[in-house]
């Protein structure tokens, strides 16, 4: 019995009684009041006792924290002493995809070496977050073949993501967990650009368009 | 005439056709016959995918030097050579089609290759034949492979695990994957494949990590065929099949399960007997054990790509004043020479796996290090076994080391330090144990490169080696002058590092763990019989209770309808 929900229908009944209320008011209460009583006030002994009995054995679960998983970037960051817009900037090779596909094609090289090199341990051989130390890892590689991920984040977005890694992820990304490596301790600007370049391209994926406020 | 010749020649022709094709996709002669070398829209289908996926780590030569070679071990496989480990064909033999799509389609467990799920039947196969093209052998009509054949599992029972066991150790499995299996043999430390690349010695008390799959049928498999360009010999000459499915089966007895099982959590149990490290492993009895995945420190300069360790254990105890903890872990020796410390710098160009000299059988550096530079320089490495040429391994610059990590101050959010070594607002404690020495030592850690002594003596432990495992105790009491406070019932952040001397980890150059957590169950766990009596009993009168107050009040009302004497009139409703 949950005691609150009978006496909350007594209370009622017994206003209703000093109100002096007509026949049809009596009818109604009579209905919901019922209702309550046997929806949330009514629990037999034997299913009653169960539910402490449930409520006493939940497996025991290690404190979660609810992260944020594509937090919000900083307007700026700081790579190699040198500032790169996240919002309005743009990787300054993608232009070079219809400018000059052969040099792009050198920095999508590039950027294939740099993945198997670094990244391929833990985000896998096809980009879909499955490489051989994802059981050991939790939150988990990100999934980049996925087929939206990537696709709904700015170039630049990933950028930040890849050159600071875990520990710069805001409180909200819990960046005492994450083991994204800071790249910029392993990796010049260039290859981090060139290493975006190749996640786009194996993927078949295009970056988000940076949006312009005109 | 002519014509009519021509039209029955291109009948019969188009007959001998009809009875190929009839015969050619189902008839195993036929397949058994010529090379199975696919067609050139397969080969090349599948040179497309190689270049695509494959090309990264087998290079484009197929000769196993890709992009990602120099930070891999178990090293790719070199394609130009033909040798190929899982197969179901006799030692030193191709592997058939079949074998290649298998060990595609499903990868090898821990190591770099991974399973391909996600290709059609139709890819997979085409990758196949393209990597046939690599080596000539496969063109070669008398190398055509001859599958062996391979029955499922007989029972097993106590008799034939007891013989396998006489076997394991009669036919020198022991040599190289130790007397209880946990790839510690007297050989183990100087293996070398036929490149003249370190090899290890499967553990077989971790199936889950076996390259050709945990069931006993790849087991007996593997034992029957060997693994071709690894010193794992073939069985099959040397014994006949029910002995092998005998050591199958021991070796099958060595694990409770062919997963890991990993843990996230510890759970410490209250000990009614006060913590004494000088009993070992026996007071932990009661405790349970959780599993715990260790990875390479792949995240801060110094990385480790592949530590031996792949798992560790952890059990916990405590009692009123102190909590224990029991680590243990699988090593193929003890390194209890040289030093180690959390600090120690790690040159960058340790990081590569640096490539062996062809054909000098002695590789140079990187995954293991000099000393196997010098032990694979030994004569006994190419024959797994022959008797150990010295006894006494050579001195390890870099001893065997373990760390338990905590936070120094309990977390009042879900704010934690970052799990290696900490950083600068949240600081922890590592209760460091070079194994090399007698007593951990602590050290607070700000991040990696700000690791400083701290030892307040409070710390104390315990660490024997036997048989391959490495057992090590740590003792401190539940509130102690560093490091936040265990308190029953809650849970506290915990992560570990292990280092292997002999594979050169020291500093940053290690596995670890990312950060899991321990909990102390309460002395006393409240039995939940008490509160289901009461709550029912509880229940049981207030509804009692409700019905005699409806029973009386209809009692009182049936009276005073019948005009029955109210006991009070005044009273009466008005």
């Amino acid at each position: 019995v949950n005691i609150l929900v009978v006496l909350a229908v007594l209370v009622v009944f017994a206003l209703l009684r000093f109100r002096r209320a007509n026949l049809f008011a009596w009818a109604v209460a009579w209905w919901v009041g019922c209702y309550v009583f046997f929806r949330f006030g009514f629990t037999a002994p034997i299913p009653s006792s169960a539910n402490v009995y449930v409520q006493m054995n939940v497996p025991l679960e290690p404190p979660f924290f609810p992260r944020t998983i594509h937090p919000a970037s900083p307007p700026e960051i700081t790579v190699h002493d040198k500032k790169i817009p996240i919002e309005t900037g743009d990787s300054p090779f993608r232009g070079l995809e219809t400018s000059n596909p052969q040099e792009f094609r050198k920095h999508l090289d590039n950027g294939r070496r740099v993945y198997y090199q670094n990244c391929v341990f833990c985000h896998g051989d096809n980009l879909g977050g499955n490489g051989m130390y994802v059981h050991g890892l939790d939150p988990i590689p990100t999934n980049f073949a996925d087929g939206d991920t990537i696709a709904n984040l700015q170039e630049t977005f990933l950028f930040w993501r890849a050159s600071k890694g875990g520990p710069g992820l805001p409180e909200e990304g819990g960046p005492w967990d994450s083991a994204m490596p800071a790249w910029e301790k392993f990796l010049t600007e260039d290859e981090l650009w060139d290493v975006l370049l190749f996640l786009y391209d194996f993927t078949g994926e295009r970056p988000r368009a940076v949006e312009t406020h005109q | 005439m002519i014509s009519r010749a021509m039209s029955l020649a291109s009948v019969a022709f188009l007959f001998a056709l009809m009875g190929a094709w009839s015969m050619g996709p189902t008839s195993p002669q036929l397949q058994a016959q010529g090379p199975d070398l696919g067609t050139d829209a397969q080969r090349e289908s599948g040179k497309t995918l190689y270049l695509k996926y494959c090309v990264q780590c087998h290079g484009e030569k197929g000769d196993g030097e890709g992009y990602a070679t120099q930070h891999l071990f178990v090293r790719p496989r070199d394609f130009t050579t033909g040798k190929f480990k899982v197969r179901t064909t006799p030692s030193g033999a191709l592997p058939t089609h079949q074998d290649l799509v298998n060990i595609i389609r499903r990868g090898m467990p821990y190591t770099s290759m991974p399973a391909w799920p996600g290709l059609s039947d139709q890819e997979v196969s085409d990758l196949a034949y393209f990597t046939k093209t690599f080596s000539p052998d496969f063109a070669v009509a008398e190398n055509v492979p001859k599958p062996l054949e391979l029955p499922s599992a007989p029972a097993s029972t106590n008799e034939t695990i007891e013989l396998g066991k006489k076997l394991y150790e009669e036919n020198g499995c022991l040599k190289c994957h130790g007397a209880l299996g946990r790839g510690d043999g007297p050989s183990a430390s100087t293996l070398i494949d036929d490149l003249g690349h370190p090899i290890r010695a499967a553990n077989l008390t971790q199936p889950w990590t076996f390259r050709g799959g945990p069931t006993r049928e790849d087991i007996f498999r593997t034992m029957t065929t060997g693994l071709n360009g690894t010193p794992m010999p073939s069985f099959a000459d040397a014994l006949p099949p029910e002995q092998r499915w005998a050591i199958t089966d021991f070796i099958a007895s060595l694990s409770a399960s062919i997963e890991p099982g990993y843990s996230r959590l510890v759970v410490a149990r209250y000990s009614l007997d006060p913590i004494d490290p000088a009993k070992g492993g026996a007071s932990f009895e009661s405790a349970p054990v959780a599993r715990l995945p260790i990875v390479g420190q792949i995240m801060e300069p110094g990385r480790q790509f592949h530590p031996p360790t792949t798992s560790v254990t952890v059990q916990a105890i405590y009692d009123a004043e102190s909590i224990a903890f029991l680590v243990k872990w699988h090593d193929m020796g003890a390194d209890r020479t040289g030093k180690n410390d959390p600090t120690l710098p790690v040159p960058p160009e340790e990081e590569v796996v640096t490539r062996a000299a062809a054909g000098s059988g002695a590789p140079s550096g990187g995954v293991f290090g000099d000393q196997e530079v010098q032990a694979g320089a030994q004569p006994s490495a190419a024959d797994p076994f022959a008797e150990p040429a010295a006894t006494t391994a050579p001195p390890s610059e870099f001893s065997d080391a373990v760390a338990i990590q905590i936070p120094t101050a309990t977390p009042t959010s879900a704010r934690k330090p970052y799990f290696i070594f900490g950083d600068g607002q949240n600081s922890v404690d590592l209760w460091f144990f070079d194994l090399a020495r007698p007593e951990p030592f602590q050290f607070t850690g700000r991040g990696s490169a700000s690791i400083e002594p701290n030892d307040t003596g409070d710390v104390t432990g315990v660490a024997s080696y036997d048989q391959g495992e490495w057992s090590v105790i740590f003792k401190r009491p539940l509130r102690a002058s560093a490091g936040a406070p265990f308190v029953p019932g809650e849970f506290l952040p915990l992560a570990l590092s292990v280092w292997d001397g002999f594979s050169r980890e020291r500093g940053n150059r290690r596995g670890l763990t990312s950060w899991y957590s321990i909990y102390l169950e309460p002395q006393v766990v409240p039995s939940a019989i008490g509160p289901m009596v009461r709550t029912a009993l509880i229940i049981l009168v207030i509804e009692l209770a409700v019905i005699g107050w409806v029973r009386w009040r209809n009692k009182q009302n049936a009276r005073e309808e019948l005009g029955a004497k109210p006991s009070h009139p005044a009273a009466t409703r008005a």
